[in-house]
């Protein structure tokens, strides 16, 4: 009986790891670049980059919310820590290297309780909030930027995110990290049980009395502190800061949310579908690239790939 | 008046999932009469009217319409038939004019395939003339419109469509008496005498009475007797008919000693769902007691409940938990103060239909299975299994998600939940309302288990039956007001069902 | 009965139209350049963008839905023409293309919305980014130059005032006439005001819900057209943000509605009016165009959370008036 309940679960997942499995073999043999250690690190870092925002955006999703200003957060993140250390003295040691990164951590947090506020006591519909923030954020990295790439973080931060522990890049270990909280939150927490509750049916969890206000808030404020994750991750690894990074990576991670199989109406959420579909879109995009198919065909594939999940998804929950 | 029928409907038969509910049913309707449609909650009145709607299909039985034997295939097919339904909760777009809501779908235009406004605004006038409210403005908003006018739109809306026959369902649940004489006069003198047919489905029986020129009575999916309107007739006949002979006791109840009091309600106003005002209700829960609050549906019951569980504004009055006035203005709180609720819409309110069953029972008492934050799988397991096997429930239903349960197994799950987070109050909303025999009985079995646990049970219910059965207190809820207290065994079924059509006071 | 006409045509409208006019008078008095001929063309010029996508945007919102591709067909119908246009097509053949393809992408938008009953959010995010993706594809990321200057003259010349002006003009007309003297009109309003209602009286609702998104599509792409010309170029990243989110904004200030179930074409301009109004006052000022996307981003996101308290309050109002 348990098992048979949870096997469509396994189905899709199946289908996923096939996917992947056969992209790599194919690429593999068709190229080969696929094979090199370099192109792996490539994929990993990509790869953990998109998974950081989407394990919050699974959460998000889940509880029948979007949340469309994370990619202005990865920007408007990266731009004041990088403002920080250019601008505080001695920033180069290790306590002012920490206290950037937590103000990172506040800025994108902060943007998520914002939208959490916004959906909750206004009662604007979540992707129109996260749509206005995402303007907003954009706007106020550009503006603190003055529209410019900036250069120089001290050595301590570059290399917090940048190299390797045993072989294996640093944004990766994070990803996975994150990843294996994320599948324990979603899966095992309170928080995650109301998460699925909330996004199920709103109006019987409010009826037993629970504060939804509260929860969440509390899950726009993790999609928020993820996706500054994120940022710093990326303007780490860059060694930069741009106020246009993360121009559609909302796309990206509610692309691979929904193609691991969480139902963009709420209720029912997969980590696991999520770390898959992060892959094989991380897969498919390097396999765009190493093929030589321009990278403009990125953008197709991700709308494609919304557009199929959700149909598909709208079939599978009627 | 013509003998002709408009419409007929032979040996009309429908199960729902085993449940049986309609058993071969005849109706006739003749030009230009009023027919009544009564019957207790769940004779089968609705469903005999979706039918001839187009939104359920029989199972078998014939449907004649203007002498044709017809098989309907939608609503939309329905209103082409002249079949025109009058719901209780219009349908109306609220944002557009009355004109703009007449002539939906079939607005007339000119040459060019504009709208001809003032032909239809001419048109508009009309007939809202014709039946006598010429004081709607066509260029109003509906939206803004007093229900009863809303009501007159949408009847004229049918007209123009073509009605012949109006299936009119509680028409007059939010309007006032002046409103409802109004109609009455609008029905008789402009519809009727024009050759259209009405069939008034209505729990007010003095109006059934003054409105029909037949009745129909239903009960558990049978068409008992057609009565042709007499001056001998009464309401008292008509309860005979509905209420039947046999009452068979399915509803077992321990005798529990009370203990001190925990809820008590004084004065509490609210408004109900069709636009009415409840006033000054009064009444007091004791522990291990349960006091039952029936009347027929759309009087208040449910919202009394939404009042108490603080989803619905008190508009005034007082509640007092443990002799001290408390404030109930949101769940949260009413949670705190040890409310439990159990809706009468399972599939709305009481289910997460996605969650598995056992989660779904876990929901609000997440404090009892995790450390705050972490859930321990064991302990919610063992929770879960413990209750099931007291409730005499299988043990793989808890991992089913709640989707995949019966209606009954459904039911139990809402109300295990209520026992795993230890309400000290709980509120029972049409407890059995859609569910099999056996799961009834089951269900009132935990509801004296409840009680025997020295809870405080409040059951709001329009099944007479279980209220009769389970209840140590019942009060009556009706138009008029609130009747009330009757200790258990004060009253019996025919009794009741006089003060809930307020016939009792000729008794 | 004229007067009384203008009475409650002012009475709903008085709030924007006095902001309107409270903004100009800001500007003006604070600036000399204000109010000369020169800046109020160039405020109405610039005005004709956003309008021509309110127009289509106007009817999907009455309808409850939204649609956030357009900015995304704006570029890609652009990079298409622009295209059709260098392989020596005439004019007038390619300007026929490049509106077909906007209703293409129109079409399948709301048939995909009809359907499968999916959230229009959703299905206009995913197209946004298929289009986008196509743009530059098609594009190879690069702007295209060079266009017979017929095509030019026609959507971005100047013949008294700018052409596209009296284009825009032409569109509004059309959407006027459409959203109040006609069935379309009507019943993209009652979709989005009780859909059951609409489908009880036998409006063909999935019919609508594509023709509205075709519209919107069709819109978009002779949106672009002047876009392409005004720039002498079409690129394929036109309308990344600022167009699209204008074209939600305008309606929604002029007093349409997010739930549905409205149109109002003359608040709609006056809203996309406002937008520009504080656009070029913000210009004449000397403020960077950062602070302008963000002080635009911050008047779109508080005309919405008014818009969604507006709605409650009616929806309150409405209830009391049946009590």
């Amino acid at each position: 009986m348990f098992a048979r309940s949870r096997s469509p679960f396994f189905h899709s997942y199946l289908g996923l790891i096939g996917a992947v499995v056969a992209i790599s073999v194919y690429l593999s043999i068709a190229s080969p670049y696929f094979l090199k250690v370099a192109n792996f690190v490539n994929i990993g870092n990509q790869i953990a980059i998109n998974l950081i925002i989407a394990v919050g955006m699974t959460l998000i999703i889940t509880s029948g919310g979007i949340d469309l200003s994370v990619g202005s957060n990865v920007a408007l993140t990266g731009i004041l820590v990088a403002l920080f250390y250019l601008k505080m003295p001695a920033s180069s040691t290790v306590p002012m290297v920490i206290l950037g990164m937590i103000l990172g951590l506040a800025t994108g947090t902060a943007i998520g309780i914002i939208n959490g506020l916004i959906i909750n006591t206004l009662g604007v519909p979540p992707f129109i909030a996260t749509l206005g923030t995402m303007g907003v954020m954009r706007g106020l990295a550009l503006i603190a930027s003055n529209g410019r790439v900036l250069y120089g973080m001290p050595k301590g931060f570059e290399s917090t995110f940048a190299g390797f522990i045993g072989g294996i890049p640093k944004p990766v270990i994070v990803a996975v990290v994150i990843a294996i909280i994320g599948v324990f939150i979603l899966g095992r927490t309170t928080l995650g049980r109301y998460a699925k509750a909330i996004g199920g049916n709103e109006r019987c969890v409010r009826v037993c009395g629970i504060n939804i206000e509260r929860h969440k808030i509390t899950i726009y404020a993790i999609g928020g502190c993820l996706a500054s994750i994120s940022g710093l991750a990326l303007t780490s690894m860059m060694n930069a800061a741009e106020p246009i990074a993360g121009n559609f990576y909302e796309l990206d991670a509610i692309a691979v949310v929904v193609m691991g199989g969480t139902n963009l109406m709420g209720g029912k959420g997969t980590m696991i579908g999520t770390i898959l579909g992060a892959l094989l879109l991380g897969i498919v995009r390097n396999g765009l690239n190493i093929m030589k198919v321009p990278a403009n065909y990125h953008q197709l594939l991700v709308g494609i790939i919304i557009l199929v999940a959700v149909i598909i998804g709208s079939k599978r929950s009627r | 008046m013509a003998e002709t029928s408009l419409l007929e409907m032979h040996d009309i038969n429908k199960s729902y999932g085993g449940i049986h509910a309609l058993k071969g049913v005849d109706l006739d309707l003749r030009v230009g009469e009023v027919l009544g449609l009564v019957g207790e909650n769940g004779a089968g009145k609705t469903t005999l009217m979706k039918i001839l709607c187009g939104i359920e299909k029989p199972d078998s039985g014939r449907i004649i319409v203007g002498g044709e034997e017809i098989r309907i295939h939608n609503p939309h097919h329905a209103q082409e038939l002249g079949i025109a339904m009058i719901p209780q909760e219009l349908v109306l777009v609220p944002e557009m004019t009355v004109m703009e809501n007449i002539f939906l779908g079939r607005e007339k235009t000119g040459s060019v395939r504009f709208l001809r406004k003032n032909v239809m605004m001419d048109e508009t006038k009309r007939l809202l003339e014709d039946l006598k409210c010429s004081y709607i403005n066509p260029a109003d908003m509906v939206g803004f419109l007093p229900k009863a006018d809303q009501q007159l739109v949408a009847i004229a809306r049918r007209i123009l469509q073509g009605g012949k026959a109006f299936i009119m369902d509680e028409p007059t649940a939010a309007l006032t008496e002046r409103e409802t004489r109004n109609l009455f006069e609008i029905i008789s003198t402009r519809l009727c005498a024009s050759g259209r047919s009405v069939i008034f489905i209505s729990h007010r029986l003095e109006e059934v009475l003054k409105i029909s020129n037949r009745i129909c009575v239903l009960r558990d999916g049978n068409l008992i007797t057609v009565l042709e309107a007499a001056a001998d007739m009464d309401k008292k006949t008509l309860i005979f008919h509905m209420v039947g002979g046999e009452i068979k006791d399915e509803f077992p109840k321990i005798e529990v000693k009370r203990g001190k009091e925990v809820l008590r309600v004084e004065d509490v106003t609210f408004s109900t769902n069709q636009g009415g005002i409840v006033k000054d209700i009064n009444f007091s829960v004791h522990e291990g007691e349960v006091v039952g609050i029936t009347g027929l549906v759309g009087v208040g019951k449910t919202e009394l409940g939404q009042t108490l569980i603080g989803v619905r504004d008190l508009l005034s009055g007082k509640f007092f938990i443990d002799d001290k006035e408390v404030a109930i203005n949101s769940p949260v709180k009413a949670v705190e103060l040890g409310f439990g609720y159990v809706s009468e819409d399972r599939r709305e309110e009481g289910l997460v239909l996605d969650l598995q069953s056992l989660h779904n029972m876990t929901i609000n008492s997440l404090d009892q299975v995790s450390n705050r934050f972490v859930l321990i799988k064991s302990r919610e397991n063992k929770l879960g299994e413990g209750i099931a096997k007291r409730l005499s429930m299988k043990k793989e239903f808890l991992q089913m998600e709640a989707q995949q349960l019966s209606g009954g197994n459904q039911q139990k799950v809402v109300v295990i939940r209520q026992i795993v987070s230890n309400s000290r109050i709980i509120i029972f909303d049409e407890p059995t309302k859609g569910i099999d025999v056996a799961a009834k009985s089951e269900v009132s079995r935990i509801i004296g288990e409840l009680s025997r646990e020295m809870k405080a049970i409040l059951l709001l219910s329009s099944e007479p039956r279980e209220v009769l059965g389970i209840s140590d207190l019942i009060f009556v809820l009706s138009k008029d007001g609130m009747e009330g207290p009757y200790p258990r065994g004060t009253l019996d079924y025919e009794q009741l069902m006089a003060i809930e059509f307020g016939a009792h006071k000729k008794v | 009965m004229k007067t009384g006409y203008v009475f409650t045509f002012l009475r709903k409208h008085w709030g924007i139209i006095a902001t309107l006019v409270g903004i100009s008078l800001f500007f003006g008095l604070s600036s000399q350049y204000f109010f000369t001929f020169y800046n109020l063309l160039n405020i109405l010029n610039h005005t004709t963008i956003t309008l021509i996508l309110a127009m289509g945007m106007v009817f999907v919102l009455a309808s409850g839905g939204i649609d956030l591709s357009v900015g995304s067909t704006l570029g890609f119908t652009g990079v298409a023409t622009a295209l059709i246009l260098k392989a020596g097509t005439p004019p007038l053949l390619a300007a026929l293309c490049g509106i077909g393809i906007g209703a293409l992408i129109g079409a399948v938008n709301g048939t995909i919305i009809a359907k499968f009953h999916l959230q229009p959010f959703i299905v206009t995010l995913g197209m946004l980014s298929i289009v986008r993706g196509l743009a530059l594809v098609f594009s190879n990321g690069k702007p295209i130059y060079g266009f017979p200057g017929i095509f030019t003259t026609f959507f971005a010349g100047h013949v008294g005032i700018p052409t596209n002006i009296y284009l825009t003009i032409a569109i509004v007309a059309f959407g006027s006439i459409v959203a109040n003297k006609t069935r379309f009109g009507l019943y993209a309003k009652s979709i989005g005001g009780s859909e059951a209602s609409a489908h009880i009286c036998g409006v063909n609702i999935p019919l609508i819900v594509i023709l509205i998104y075709v519209q919107s599509g069709i819109f978009a792409s002779i949106t672009s057209f002047i876009y392409m010309s005004m720039m002498d170029a079409a690129e394929p990243l036109a309308g990344l943000l600022t167009e699209w989110l204008e074209a939600i904004a305008a309606p929604i200030i002029g007093g349409n509605s997010l739930s549905g179930g409205i149109i109002t074409i003359f608040g709609t301009i006056i809203g996309a009016l406002i937008l520009a109004t504080v656009r070029s006052g913000l210009n004449i000022f000397g403020v960077q165009p950062f602070y302008q996307q963000l002080f635009i981003g911050l008047i779109i996101i508080i005309s919405v959370i008014a818009d969604s308290i507006r709605q409650r309050r009616s929806r309150l109002s409405r209830e009391r008036v049946v009590t």
